[in-house]
């Protein structure tokens, strides 16, 4: 399963997550995601609007981009999330990490 | 307990990802539905997420000494909704899983949630043996249950 991704700025990249990210392909995700640390990308907005699943894998590539991100004083930020990922969210607390926007939109607006 | 579904699976991979269909396809969505109570569309998303977990966990952990045999059950009371997760891998010891996996919690995990996640979003967690030849995984969700989990950042 492929990821797609678009640059918004020089340092932002939007990635839309789909349906499901599990521990079916976190290391797919995984190799979406950290390319574009090397080309300058430091702020990540991960477009959750269609996901059905956000699993503890899922959650654990997340948290893989965020370390290496972080060291750059980069973000990732979590944009439209579903019901089912904000309940990972609230359980997790990871809201303390991962700035959440109601949108797209909003995010880039903060962002860029 | 009034019965939700249940199904058996040769196909741990589809399993899934119907399991995730069913539930969607079948919690109710009025009182007429639900014999009168309503059980909170959040408590469908943390069974939803403690069957993937734990599906997950017997597809990438389980040993089975042949093929694959899943039966997945969910039953729903005016207080809770429990499910049951039958299988005939080779077992292993949850509680000492979960001891290892809550004592050795690093900043930002990348692994070893999965376990952790079941145990905050449920109550009555167990994995015991089912003679003559089976696991049985059980969980209980209760309608008002608030789950946290201590993840470090």
């Amino acid at each position: 399963m492929s990821f797609h991704t678009r640059p918004v700025s020089d340092d932002t990249l939007v990635v839309t997550v789909g349906d499901t990210l599990d521990f079916r392909n976190a290391e797919a995700f995984k190799d979406a995601v950290h390319p574009p640390i090397d080309d300058g990308k430091r702020n990540f907005i991960l477009d959750f609007s269609d996901t059905d699943v956000l699993d503890s894998s899922g959650l654990g590539a997340v948290f893989s981009l965020y370390r290496r991100v972080a060291t750059h004083d980069g973000t990732v930020v979590f944009a439209g999330s579903s019901e089912p990922v904000r309940v990972v969210v609230e359980l997790t607390r990871t809201y303390k990490v991962f700035p959440q926007y109601d949108s797209v939109a909003d995010a880039q607006a903060d962002l860029t | 307990m009034s019965l939700l579904f249940q199904r058996t699976y040769t196909d741990p991979d589809g399993a899934l990802d119907d399991v995730r269909a069913v539930l969607r396809q079948s919690w109710p969505t009025s009182e007429s539905d639900s014999g009168g109570h309503m059980p909170p569309s959040r408590t469908r998303h943390y069974l939803q997420l403690v069957l993937h977990e734990w599906l997950a966990n017997l597809m990438r952990h389980a040993t089975f000494s042949s093929v694959p045999r899943i039966s997945v059950r969910v039953s729903l009371s005016e207080t809770l909704a429990r499910c049951e997760v039958a299988d005939n891998s080779t077992g292993f010891d949850l509680e000492a899983s979960l001891f290892e996996m809550q004592s050795n919690t690093l900043p930002l995990p990348e692994s070893q949630m999965g376990l952790r996640i079941i145990d905050a979003c449920a109550t009555d967690v167990s994995y015991r043996s089912r003679p003559p030849a089976e696991y049985q995984f059980t969980a209980s969700i209760p309608y008002d249950h608030d789950p946290w989990m201590n993840v470090l950042f």
